[in-house]
């Protein structure tokens, strides 16, 4: 199956690539953090130099297009095919993966839409009917979140649990109640009820002295202050019960694909909100995807699917068959950056699990 | 096979392990001479006892060659995987207390909770260039810990001794270590998150799932904890 699906990735991801097994480890750490570090086979070299086991291809990938840049043309598919490390709780630890990045393409909606149309493609080749795929956009939730003018800390928090449904519950839940900063500092309270930026920046700095901290090592004084002054705002912010309800409406919203853009339209109408530039791009790509005559019937778009990564930056990708989710992938701008680009790199690709497919099968 | 007993080796763990042991009427007796790490149990040739340090004795009682084990609940829980379905925490010891704890700079004005801890790791990197930075020798605790609270991007540093000083030498950024009293923690300027308490530890007898059971070895893990209990 592995090569059925990497004979035609490859007719439509031209762009050649080779992903050594055995992978630096940092990338991998310093882009999805230490939590993944329980995930995937860490092995040191005798000079004391970090590696695993290739976890994903995804990273690699990115990182060979950063570092071999090709200025006439910077956009590039890849195709990739084979065995992933993860530690798992039972059975194998091996895994056959295969997929493709778009990267470097500035047109997102033509990348999106062809990514999705490769996936499809890919899944057919297989043999493989049925497959539903589920379509999530970091943008629109961050607009809604946006169209709420909440405290910008408070924005930002719930943006970044998107994907984490629990953690974006429980914060619709502390907020709706009132909050209260129980400091137990009473000279850094005054400071910061007062917004005297200044004194609180003096009151840090003596503790830092006190603490032999080099004020210049880390978060300095002044990002200190100012987080404590935005803080004591936030806690004397509650959200009222209609912004709330509409937060978990929206993220209610589970919707065939040709009937999204028509049920967005009207929930934007009903609240009064605008999905701006995000929404105008969500509509651009569901048309295209008629267009491209991809079977809409059997995607759907699900409000609440994200990834609470940073690097996600909109369209995000699940297809299942059953219950069994076969493939994900998504848009994620931020990766090659992360990864060292000097300039923001358009990304967007899927990766497919040949073991959950032939499952499935 | 015998019935295995690891008890600490040295310092104040294996004091207070013979102690209580010999309240309850077992009495180890010294080893025959100084270099040996294996005795018995007076008048018991049926069990057999195994001076180990404290966190082998963790990962003896995970590979099933001991039967039962004095060691802390934080590092059973930082040396074993899975540690509930490994291993049984039979007694708590009533010695051996320390909290595992997330600490901070005190300087830290604005930090108070994990939630704060992760408002400042998200962005941490796009002000600083690089991870906020947590030293620890627990790993996996803290892995648990901040994954619970939805914390994801920080790197851990590795400390093996005086954790408590990374902050002041740069290292890192905050900690996470193991305190009793939280006087350490206080001579360095730092400060326990208010939700910051991962484990409140105390040494612990401990039975091992995976070593080697029957009937009788039953009755004597049974004889034994219903003695220690008497005096815990």
């Amino acid at each position: 199956m592995l090569e059925t699906l990497l004979a035609h990735l490859r007719q439509v991801a031209p762009d050649a690539v080779e992903i050594d097994i055995l992978q630096p480890a940092d990338p991998f750490l310093e882009t999805a953090g230490e939590d993944l570090r329980r995930r995937i086979f860490i092995t040191e070299s005798m000079h004391g130099v970090v590696h695993c086991l290739r976890p994903e291809f995804t990273i690699p990938i990115c990182l060979h297009h950063v570092a071999t840049p090709d200025t006439s043309s910077p956009k590039a598919r890849y195709a990739y095919g084979g065995t992933v490390f993860r530690q798992a709780r039972h059975g194998t630890s091996e895994f056959l993966q295969a997929g493709l990045e778009d990267l470097g393409n500035p047109d997102r909606v033509e990348a999106d839409v062809a990514c999705l149309l490769d996936l499809d493609t890919s899944l057919a080749k297989t043999g493989i009917k049925d497959v539903q795929i589920a379509l999530g956009d970091q943008n629109l939730f961050a607009v809604v979140v946006e169209s709420l003018q909440l405290p910008q800390a408070i924005a930002r928090r719930l943006v970044r649990s998107f994907g984490a449904p629990a953690l974006v519950e429980a914060q619709i839940e502390r907020l709706t109640g009132k909050g209260v900063v129980n400091n137990g500092e009473r000279r850094a309270d005054e400071l910061a009820l007062a917004g005297d930026l200044a004194g609180l920046v003096d009151h840090v700095t003596d503790k830092m002295r006190a603490g032999n901290l080099a004020v210049l090592a880390g978060r300095s004084p002044q990002a200190i202050a100012e987080r404590m002054i935005d803080k004591m705002q936030e806690s004397q912010f509650q959200l009222d019960t209609r912004s709330a309800d509409l937060l978990r409406r929206y993220l209610a919203m589970d919707v065939p694909m040709g009937m999204a853009p028509q049920v967005l339209k009207s929930f934007a109408d009903e609240t009064g909100l605008t999905f701006g530039l995000a929404g105008k791009e969500f509509f651009r790509r569901a048309a295209a995807m008629k267009a491209a005559g991809l079977d809409l019937s059997r995607i759907t778009y699900r409000a609440s699917l994200g990834r609470n990564l940073e690097y996600y930056t909109g369209i995000l990708i699940e297809a299942s068959i059953g219950d069994a989710v076969v493939a994900g992938g998504g848009r994620y701008d931020r990766l090659c950056t992360l990864l060292g680009a000097a300039e923001s790199i358009p990304a967007v690709g899927f990766s497919i699990s040949v073991d959950r497919l032939e499952d499935a099968k | 096979m015998n019935f295995v007993i690891a008890v600490p080796s040295k310092g104040r763990l294996k004091d207070q392990t013979l102690g209580i042991f010999s309240n309850a009427g077992l009495q180890i007796e010294e080893t025959a001479d100084a270099r040996s790490y294996q005795t018995r149990i007076r008048g018991r040739d049926d069990i057999e006892i195994a001076f180990l340090s404290a966190s082998e004795i963790a990962r003896e009682l995970a590979s099933g060659s001991v039967h039962m084990g004095v060691t802390g609940e934080d590092l059973a829980r930082e040396t074993i995987h899975d540690t509930d379905t490994v291993v049984e925490f039979d007694l708590k010891l009533g010695f051996g207390q320390a909290d595992v704890v997330v600490a901070v700079p005190d300087a830290w004005i604005d930090v108070e909770t994990m939630a704060d801890l992760d408002d400042v790791a998200a962005d941490y990197r796009a002000r600083y260039g690089r991870r906020l930075r947590i030293a620890t020798k627990y790993w996996r605790l803290t892995q648990n810990w901040f994954g619970q609270h939805g914390i994801g991007v920080y790197r851990i540093v590795e400390s093996l001794g005086a954790t408590e000083g990374a902050p002041a030498a740069a290292s890192a950024d905050a900690i996470v270590d193991i305190t009793s009293t939280g006087s350490t923690i206080r001579a360095n300027n730092l400060k326990v998150l208010d939700d910051g308490v991962i484990l409140q530890s105390q040494a612990n007898l401990i039975a091992s799932r995976g070593a080697s059971w029957n009937d009788a070895r039953q009755a004597v893990r049974q004889e034994i904890l219903s003695k220690l209990s008497v005096c815990c």
